[in-house]
């Protein structure tokens, strides 16, 4: 696979070559892969931003980018295997190439959330795209201008957890709040069982000075909103990534539309007023 | 100004297309009538063809980029030059609508080859269709800018010519003995009266400016999308015969060694369209499916471009099975409260 030629270099269809330079079974059905640019430049993304992943001869799709931009040279994607492209990807060996297009769309505002708690909902594979933001916003750089930051994580059942690794990290940090639950309990398992809702009520939140930034399944959203509603969490302050078909990216392909809005340009990260008037985007 | 003998367009034509394509409104063997090349036929000059040339400037299936087999990617956008002639003027306005939208945010390399290398010769409306409502958004039936050169059928056997770009004013000059003179004062009095009579043509049955103020203030009923989707076949005819429906699927496929990625158009009526890989559809109501496509053209575009996304050409309706399309939405959306 050969790097693109400069006739395609401005061209917004044409992927860029990138090589999996390590491959990471997470859970039977994700699998973290870290790519590289075979030119070495770096992504460049926003926490919160995707990419799109084209293996050729099979085709593409948008992922999250799950890696931190503190992390330089390289980038990871997280991915669970469901259809098409993404069962294909799970069969390639590291040393494989495929093509990037991106980082696309509107991430994460690490900026904005300065001098505040942050307070983080991820259910199940939600987690992906908000691991970006979190291993941003606690690199020992970064830390000092947040205050507290807490985490509350949800999956179906234990073995669907996606970083046990970092989890444990997260865990042992004096300065994250960190809790998890699982939906059903297995033999073994001695921590949370429930929804995820049921972290939120216990929780000690500033109201007026958290952000909470949210990415779950769709029907995760209805509760946690009713939740953090409970708490008197203003809605401006409450953030979250939305997932739709999308096939371009770049705002042409038009299947990512929410009411007046592009998810892949004006999205997928979304303060909740804004979509909150859309019938079909929550 | 000038004015231009019918006998005499189709040479001039052909001597534009000495270095390039030109495509006009010409029926084919089914009878529809299609932008096509001059050579497949007789000029039509009285019909609005059926599709418009969004076919050209936005095919409906165009190649993005091959993957050869030593892997080098070709992406080559479309640098043919055409000349367009006979574009009615709603489908002059609905190529400024695609071009804002192909180079909004991101270019995009394939439209803008095809449209920087088009000539747009048009033809003012003289006869409205009985579902054009073009007068009522300002997008016809004659045009004060937006075109190269554009045609008015003054007579049966003539047209007179407006300038509107240096490009239309060369592609006269090229073949200056083609064309007369007419005094600039006559030839004005006899465009106003022709757009005066063209004015009157058109059918007052259904108040398009009050479903379109009401789209925009987004006080259509909920009932009017339940209401049309009974009516709906779902067919996909209205997008792919609407100038201004833009949207793509993305497929490829392998021959002989060689990847192609290919886009098509697509159609935001059909389920498939916003089905996400979890399963989940944010719009699997049919009625959902199709208050996006009014909503899309009738609200948004107004509220984040400044542009309505419906030129009133009318195709939506004349095409449809059912006979419903942008007509029917404008009758139930001033009735259903
Ligand atoms: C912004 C964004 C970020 C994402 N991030 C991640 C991530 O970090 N990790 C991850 O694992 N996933 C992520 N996803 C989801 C991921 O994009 C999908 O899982 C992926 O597109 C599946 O592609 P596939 O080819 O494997 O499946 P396909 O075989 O293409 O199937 C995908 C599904 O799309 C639907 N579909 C597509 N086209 C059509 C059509 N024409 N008609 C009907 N149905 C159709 C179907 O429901 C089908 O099941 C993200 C999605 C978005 C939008
Ligand atoms: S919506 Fe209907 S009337 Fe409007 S431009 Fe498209 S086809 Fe023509
Ligand atoms: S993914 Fe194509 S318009 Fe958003």
């Amino acid at each position: 696979m050969q790097a693109t030629t400069l006739e395609t270099s401005t061209n917004i269809y044409v992927p860029q070559i990138a090589e999996m330079i390590s491959i990471v079974q997470c859970t039977a059905m994700e699998k973290l892969f870290r790519l590289r640019f075979l030119d070495g430049h770096d992504l460049g993304h926003q926490p919160g931003q995707f990419v799109e992943i084209s293996l050729f001869g099979v085709g593409e799709c948008p992922i999250s980018v799950t890696s931190s931009p503190t992390e330089r040279g390289y980038f990871d994607l997280c991915i669970r295997k469901t259809g098409k492209v993404t069962d294909a990807l799970h069969k390639l060996p590291v040393g494989s190439k495929v093509g990037i297009r991106g980082p696309f769309g509107r991430g994460f505002n690490p900026d904005e959330m300065k001098g505040q708690d942050i307070l983080f909902i991820g259910g199940g594979i939600g987690l992906v795209p908000m691991r970006s933001l979190i291993n941003y916003v606690i690199h020992p750089t970064y830390r000092p201008n947040y205050r507290n930051i807490t985490i509350l994580y949800g999956a179906k059942n234990p073995s669907e957890f996606l970083f046990p690794e970092e989890m444990e990290e997260w865990r042992n940090r004096k300065d994250i709040d960190f809790r998890i639950t699982v939906d059903k309990a297995v033999p073994g398992w001695q921590g949370n069982v429930g929804v995820i809702t049921t972290l939120i009520p216990p929780l000690q939140l500033d109201a007026l000075h958290t952000f909470c930034v949210i990415v779950g399944p769709p029907i995760m959203y209805k509760f946690v909103l009713i939740s953090l509603a409970d708490k008197n969490i203003p809605e401006d302050k409450i953030i979250m990534s939305l997932e739709r078909q999308m096939k371009c990216g770049v705002g042409k392909c038009g299947h990512c539309a929410i009411g007046e809005y592009y998810c892949c340009i004006d999205g997928p990260v979304f303060k909740y007023p804004e979509v909150k008037h859309i019938k079909e985007a929550l | 100004m000038k004015l231009i003998r019918k006998q005499n367009i189709l040479p001039w034509l052909q001597s534009l297309g000495q270095d390039r394509e030109v495509w006009a409104p010409i029926l084919n063997g089914n009878g529809d009538l299609l932008f096509q090349q001059i050579h497949e036929g007789p000029i039509c000059y009285d019909l609005k063809p059926m599709i418009s040339c969004r076919r050209i400037l936005f095919p409906q299936e165009e190649k993005l980029f091959e993957v050869q087999t030593d892997g080098t990617i070709i992406a080559k956008p479309d640098t043919t030059k055409r000349v367009l002639f006979g574009i009615r003027s709603c489908d002059a306005k609905a190529i400024v609508f695609t071009d804002m939208f192909f180079s909004k945010n991101f270019q995009d390399a394939y439209y803008e080859s095809r449209r920087k290398n088009a000539l747009l010769i048009t033809l003012s409306c003289h006869d409205p269709m009985p579902t054009c409502w073009c007068n009522t958004l300002g997008t016809g039936p004659f045009l004060d800018k937006d075109f190269d050169l554009q045609l008015y059928p003054v007579q049966e056997d003539a047209f007179l010519i407006a300038i509107g770009s240096d490009a239309g004013k060369s592609a006269l000059e090229a073949s200056a003995s083609l064309f007369e003179e007419m005094p600039d004062l006559q030839a004005k009095a006899r465009i106003e009266a022709l757009k005066d009579a063209t004015l009157l043509k058109f059918a007052k049955n259904i108040d398009f400016a009050q479903a379109l103020e009401l789209a925009k203030e987004r006080k259509i009923s909920p009932k009017v999308y339940d209401k049309y989707s009974e009516e709906c076949l779902a067919c996909g005819g209205c997008a792919f015969v609407c100038p201004t429906c833009t949207c793509f699927d993305v497929r490829e496929f392998t021959e002989t060694g060689i990847i192609t990625r290919c886009r098509q158009w697509e159609n935001c009526f059909f389920e498939g369209f916003t089905k996400e890989a979890s399963g989940h559809n944010p719009r699997r109501r049919f009625a959902d499916r199709i208050a996006r496509r009014f909503e899309h053209k009738l609200t948004f575009e107004p509220k984040n471009n400044h542009m309505v996304g419906c030129t009133g050409c009318g195709r939506c309706t004349i095409y449809c099975i059912t006979k419903i399309g942008m007509h029917r939405f404008a009758e139930l959306a001033t009735t259903i409260k």
